[in-house]
């Protein structure tokens, strides 16, 4: 059981690690418009499901309120994006994220399929078989 | 001494053949449900299509296309109806329902600019042994019998997970189950007819308690390459469940003479076992007005294993032969409904189910036929309500040669309510 949860908490840290590859979550401002404009690929733009759409496909009304300078204006976010981009490309570049995957995961992961001596340490005690037939048939 | 030697012959006749050559059957590898009216309107195919809560039980990877916070739940009604046999006798039917929480669970995504990253956690049910089967025939040593077997209880788990799309068209989740449950069984059965000894009737009581503690996990990957289309995989890592039994077995034996006597025992066991790996694949397709699913997910029931108590470590080598591996196939269509003022999805799908025991037989595999509706209000509101109706044929021959047939029909209504903002 130990093994499945190290298991688990490994393919954590490695969506931690991959998140940081693609998805930017926003830390001072939201858009809905630049938003929109990122994700339109994903959705099938119809008069006849807009009202779905806006269920599944439009991000979080929370989002705005919960950011610094949630203003949805075009220049602002512009203003914005610049350095906060430039900032992020930096540090891909100068922190790659690789080097975390260079540590002992990769034998943690192979010792979690091989069993030890441990693996039952913790096993119920032997009782008393009970009858195998319960139907009495 | 004459009455003991008859009490034993009776018990002999109710408890004989212990030897046997196949596996017990381990009832938390079955009886799975859908989790969310969503999916179980669809046969379950979510794979590739799962967008809210229930990702984390179909596919982890999809929760990262939840773009808003939800809260979400949902009810299980059941209504069972099940025909049983014994030997050549006649059928006789049962019926039994039976209410249960399927889901109670919330989407965290967060605030995105590009892509997505979302959490979720909450409670599923995913299995739900709640069945009733009434007997009623003649043994193959000419005693009768009459006897009822009630099933309640289910597997759920505590769920929580992530999922994060990875480039523009991938997408990685994952998600860790700690899971908990019941089931209770009990059995009584009223056996007469002794004709060649000095007992008037006999009656079994049986009351099984079995507690449920494991942990499990999955991870997912969804591939969108265009807005029409996305693939999913799932793979489901192996569950370690614990098994805490309490079983309280009684026995009454009347003789013609009046006297009787009687037995009561209390076993207690723990078991640990572990079920295996599954692996999932789905597809979507998306139009404007119908979105399509199909789900296959493979499992090789065969490798169940006992790790404890030691006495059951021989049960390992007699799984393979009772167990089988299972390809289920699950399919659905949503079709949206161009209403003005109240958006409406009528919903249709299709699951063969085979159950992964291979002994005792099943002439008629396990298959389900569901359909649903969803309206949604104000935007954010989600009402779902979905019909899922399962039939199978079951047919068992016991460890004294009687030939048991039961056909088993459950109809399971999902309601559900989903609030986005």
């Amino acid at each position: 059981m130990r093994r499945a949860i190290f298991m688990i908490l490994f393919f954590a840290f490695m969506v931690l690690t991959l998140q940081s590859c693609y998805t930017l979550v926003a830390r001072r401002s939201f858009n809905v418009r630049r938003w929109i404009r990122e994700h339109e690929y994903q959705y099938i733009d119809n008069r006849a499901v807009r009202d779905w759409n806006q269920y599944y496909w439009r991000p979080s009304s929370q989002f705005k309120k919960r950011l610094r300078g949630g203003e949805e204006t075009v220049k602002e976010e512009e203003e914005f994006e610049a350095p906060e981009k430039g900032r992020i490309e930096r540090r891909r570049a100068e922190e790659s994220h690789c080097c975390c995957l260079e540590s002992n995961f990769i034998d943690l992961i192979i010792n979690i399929f091989i069993p030890s001596d441990n693996d039952h340490e913790t096993e119920p005690a032997d009782t008393t078989a009970p009858p195998p037939n319960k139907r009495g048939l | 001494m004459k009455t003991f030697r008859l009490t034993v012959i009776v018990f002999s006749l109710i408890s004989l053949a212990f030897c046997s050559d196949v596996a017990d059957e381990i009832t938390a590898a079955d009886g799975f449900v859908g989790v969310g009216a969503r999916a179980a309107a669809m046969g379950g195919a979510h794979i590739a299509l799962a967008q809210d809560y229930s990702a984390l039980f179909y596919n982890p990877a999809m929760l990262s296309y939840v773009y808003k916070y939800e809260i979400t739940g949902s009810m299980m009604f059941r209504f069972g109806n099940t025909d049983s046999k014994i030997n050549n006798g006649g059928w006789i039917g049962t019926q039994y329902s039976c209410v249960k929480l399927s889901t109670v669970g919330a989407v965290f995504p967060a605030a995105a600019t590009r892509g997505g990253l979302a959490f979720a956690i909450g409670f599923s049910r995913f299995q739900s042994f709640d069945k009733m089967v009434e007997y009623q025939g003649i043994r193959v040593d000419n005693v009768g019998v009459h006897a009822t077997e009630n099933t309640d209880g289910g597997i759920g788990a505590l769920q929580m997970g992530v999922g994060v799309q990875t480039s523009k068209y991938t997408a990685f989740g994952v998600a860790l189950d700690v899971i908990n449950g019941a089931e209770n069984y009990s059995w009584s059965a009223k056996l007469s007819g002794f004709s060649d000894t000095l007992v008037e009737d006999s009656i079994i009581y049986n009351d099984v308690t079995n507690d449920y503690d494991g942990i499990s996990g999955r991870i997912g990957l969804a591939f969108f390459p265009v807005k029409y289309f996305t693939l999913g995989l799932r793979m489901d890592f192996p569950t370690v469940l614990t098994k805490k039994q309490e079983w309280h077995k009684a026995t009454e034996v009347h003789f013609k003479g009046g006297s009787f006597d009687e037995t009561d025992d209390i076993y207690k066991n723990d078991y640990r076992f572990t079920l295996p790996f599954k692996f999932g694949a789905g597809i979507a397709i998306r139009t404007a007005y119908v979105n399509l699913a199909a789900d296959v997910v493979y499992a090789d029931w065969k490798q169940i294993s006992y790790s404890s108590p030691s006495w059951m470590l021989s049960q390992n080598s007699v799984i393979p032969h009772s167990y089988r591996a299972t390809t289920t196939i699950s399919a659905g269509a949503e079709v949206t409904i161009p209403i003005r003022y109240l958006p409406t999805r009528l919903r249709f799908g299709y699951k063969y189910d085979p159950v992964p025991y291979d002994v005792p037989k099943f002439p008629t595999e396990r298959q389900s036929f569901s359909g649903g509706v969803a309206m949604l209000f104000g935007r954010s509101w989600l009402v779902e309500l979905t019909a899922v109706s399962t039939n199978w044929q079951r047919q068992e021959r016991t460890t004294l040669g009687n030939l048991l047939d039961h056909k088993i029909r459950m109809s399971d209504i999902y309601f559900g309510v989903s609030y986005r903002f």
